[in-house]
């Protein structure tokens, strides 16, 4: 492709990633259910 | 890169790629050198530029510098207006044929800023357009079939896809002057 004489570089570091995060590919990660690790009371004293 | 950026977003130039297939999967693939585009992953950019050794001028060695550099062609190219991007619609690939799409494309990491586009180190695309075959025959119609087929593998990038009316190469500059 041509684009013509070199001018200047500098550098970029976009704060959002430009690539999407969800793709095709990656399909949205499987809901677990909100509960307490086992052998964790949930609370103290019951 | 080192220090601090110069610049927090990235810049979004035109390009054009070939349409491939790798594991029943449409793949975006660069015009000049053989790269794949991975769907959900920039694509990073290193120098493939060899050269001969000046000591053992019969070894060839491969050059050790980040890509872009000033002093090279390396890169990941985009051009900064839609026309000077389109004409590669119709230029043929030394690496393969195919398809071929237009679109805009996201610049990023070290960036060599030129004339009329830039050379940089990472690059995601950013929107891609389809060009949809006008013809009435029923061959074309199969050949729609492919486009539509394209373009909903094409979604896999994650980015906006649109079909654009028009033949590739120069009827779709008319498609493309909006």
């Amino acid at each position: 492709m041509e684009i013509g004489k070199p001018q200047r570089k500098y550098t970029i570091e976009p704060i959002r990633d430009p690539v999407p995060r969800r793709t095709r590919e990656e399909p949205p990660p499987e809901k677990r259910p909100a509960t307490a690790p086992p052998g964790e009371p949930t609370r103290r004293g019951e | 890169m080192i220090g601090a950026p110069d610049y927090l977003d990235p810049v979004e130039g035109w390009r054009v790629w070939r349409v491939g297939a790798r594991d029943g999967q449409v793949v975006l693939q660069s015009v000049f050198v053989d790269a794949v585009w991975e769907p959900g992953r920039a694509l990073e950019a290193r120098c493939e530029h060899r050269r001969r050794s000046l000591w053992r001028p019969w070894r060839v060695v491969t050059s050790e510098h980040p890509a872009p550099d000033e002093q090279c062609s390396c890169g990941i190219y985009a051009a900064s207006t839609r026309s000077a991007a389109r004409r590669y619609l119709g230029v043929p690939s030394p690496v393969g044929t195919g398809m071929r799409v237009i679109g805009r494309v996201s610049l990023w990491g070290d960036v060599v800023e030129s004339e009329s586009g830039w050379r940089a180190s990472i690059a995601y695309p950013a929107q891609l357009y389809v060009p949809i075959p006008t013809e009435h025959a029923r061959r074309s119609l199969r050949r729609r079939a492919v486009v539509d087929e394209v373009a909903v593998g094409l979604e896999s990038y994650g980015v906006p896809v649109e079909l654009v009316a028009g033949e590739p190469g120069e009827s779709i500059l008319s498609a493309l002057s909006w």
